[in-house]
């Protein structure tokens, strides 16, 4: 077992073997880049569902519309005051930050949950692709409440294009990538027309006069679908503030912040918040309600933008399941070995399958909250060691120093904080707050009775230097 | 040069969607006419914008 370990320890650290070192300052990057980026990842496919279904919970129009000014305030501040800092002072990424803490060991189970969450998402956004192409067939969506796939062209559909998605990850990330870049803009373009040209359908005036009380009565009017939780100003804010919880409290996009010149580069963020998680989500929200609020993004799309706006459905799925085939793909070729385009194949092929389970496209919100919570407890683990460890005088990156594969204390606080998280008697949606700092009080009350703390700091130092 | 020519167009088509949908939601483009004209810039947005993706990994 051992020998084995350390043989997928020493394939994880080839194939992240080109970011190992600290970026140097003249690999730093300007502001604009990193607006770029965050303008362009977060105007995604799961952005024509979101916005949607904050429509069919029910929310009120004041309650959507400062929850998600607040919620994504805070995800803002989240990136710039717990990520940015940490990748700016290290300049590594998550990956090998985390092996120092941590242990190959952890980091390999931490890679393998998320390459299949990665799945679990790419295989909701090919669902959602699959809405659009099915208009061609007169396919029937499956309902709000549906487990399994009820439908033989709706499989059939899912798999066709989860098997080409695939095929596409397969032929090449980097080619594909760029397309992502050109779609992009696009896209949002498609989600602000899209709601644009609805609105007269929902009786809005050419001069808005009345576009407030369509809102209220026509669109967020308070009144859930049926089968639908009813939300209020804090689901918004929660579900705004957790929706990229691995990449601000949970650290992975250490990988980006690396780059930035200064930690307040995390502002940035605003970019990708207030444009894809506020507008997107309220144009979608806007064309649901002109379909009689049924959960088809296809359906929503075409018949704003006609063939244009399907295209943009399906196009939207393919960009953001493409990078998230690669990644489950680059994940999972550390524990197996095997070639990338074997394991891109396997992982599209589960991929596949499960978006043929409408589960995970309907209850896409709570998939997320979940998907967040799962890889909060190692952004809680990474945080205490880094700024808590030593004002507390507590020795740091101890795996590294005992060359340990396991960091025994880091899997307790994540199995423990996620029994934790789940046992709460919360919503779903309010768990991972009280979870992280569960996760941080437990990562230091493990460490506390590692003695000789002042000497542990002095060793530190030396160590460092 | 060429590269900021077919940036420019293409941020200019991006521009001219959201025309024609500002005129579809004030009543001046019929709505088959807007689809219409839509879906064609659509297609013009991708060919200037893969072409300027092109010329830029070129030089």
């Amino acid at each position: 077992m051992a020998v084995d370990l350390s043989r997928i320890a020493a394939r994880m650290d080839s194939l992240y073997e080109f970011d190992r070192e600290a970026v140097t300052p003249d690999k730093f990057k300007k502001g604009v880049l990193f607006a770029s980026i965050f303008a362009g990842e977060h105007v995604a496919a799961t952005e024509f569902v979101i916005g949607a279904f904050f429509v069919l919970h029910g929310l009120k129009a004041t309650d959507l519309l400062f929850g998600l000014l607040l919620g994504n305030l805070l995800a803002v501040l989240s990136w710039t005051f717990l990520c940015a800092p940490i990748a700016v002072d290290t300049r590594l990424t998550l990956y090998w930050y985390l092996r120092r803490i941590a242990g190959p060991g952890v980091t390999m189970i931490y890679n393998l949950a998320n390459a299949f969450l990665y799945c679990i998402l790419a295989g909701a956004m090919i669902s959602v692709s699959a809405t659009s192409v099915g208009l061609a067939f007169g396919m029937k969506v499956p309902g709000l409440n549906d487990i399994l796939p009820k439908n033989a062209l709706w499989v059939l559909i899912c798999l066709g294009l989860g098997f080409l998605f695939t095929l596409l990850a397969i032929l090449g990330f980097e080619k594909l990538g760029r397309f992502a870049v050109v779609a992009s803009p696009w896209i949002f373009l498609c989600f602000i027309a899209g709601a644009l040209v609805t609105l007269p359908k929902l009786g809005v005036r050419p001069d808005f006069s009345n576009f407030w009380e369509v809102a209220t009565s026509k669109i967020w009017n308070g009144l859930a679908t049926a089968g639908q939780e009813q939300f209020n100003f804090w689901h918004v804010v929660f579900f705004a503030w957790f929706c990229n919880l691995a990449m601000h409290v949970g650290l992975s996009d250490m990988a980006l912040f690396r780059y930035a010149r200064k930690w307040t580069y995390g502002f940035y963020s605003a970019f990708g918040m207030y444009s894809g998680h506020f507008l997107a989500w309220v144009c979608s929200g806007v064309m649901v309600a002109a379909i009689g609020r049924e959960m088809h993004p296809g359906k929503m799309a075409f018949e704003a933008l006609g063939l244009a706006g399907a295209v943009a459905v399906m196009l939207a799925g393919w960009t953001t399941a493409n990078p998230t085939l690669y990644r489950a793909g680059l994940a999972l070729q550390t524990v197996t070995g095997w070639p990338r385009w074997k394991i891109t194949l396997a992982a599209g092929l589960v991929t596949s399958v499960l978006s043929c389970f409408p589960l995970f496209f309907m209850k896409l919100l709570d998939y997320v909250a979940i998907y967040g919570l799962v890889l909060m407890p190692i952004g809680a683990v990474v945080f205490t060691e880094h700024w808590l460890f030593p004002e507390l005088g507590l020795p740091r990156y101890q795996a590294e120093k005992k060359q340990s594969v396991f960091n025994w204390k880091v899997l307790l606080v994540w199995v423990g904080s996620l029994v934790f998280a789940f046992a709460l008697p919360i919503h779903l949606y309010f768990r991972w707050l009280p979870g992280y700092f569960f996760a941080v009080v437990l990562y230091l009350l493990l460490n506390l009775p590692a003695g000789g703390r002042k000497l542990a700091v002095e060793k530190d130092k030396a160590y460092e230097n | 040069m060429k590269i900021s020519w077919f940036k420019l167009m293409s941020v200019v088509t991006l521009v001219a969607c959201l025309v024609l949908s500002w005129l579809n939601f004030s009543g001046r483009l019929r709505s088959d006419s807007f689809k219409f004209w839509f879906l064609l810039l659509s297609l013009f947005y991708f060919v200037v914008a893969a072409l300027s993706l092109r010329n830029k990994s070129g030089t």
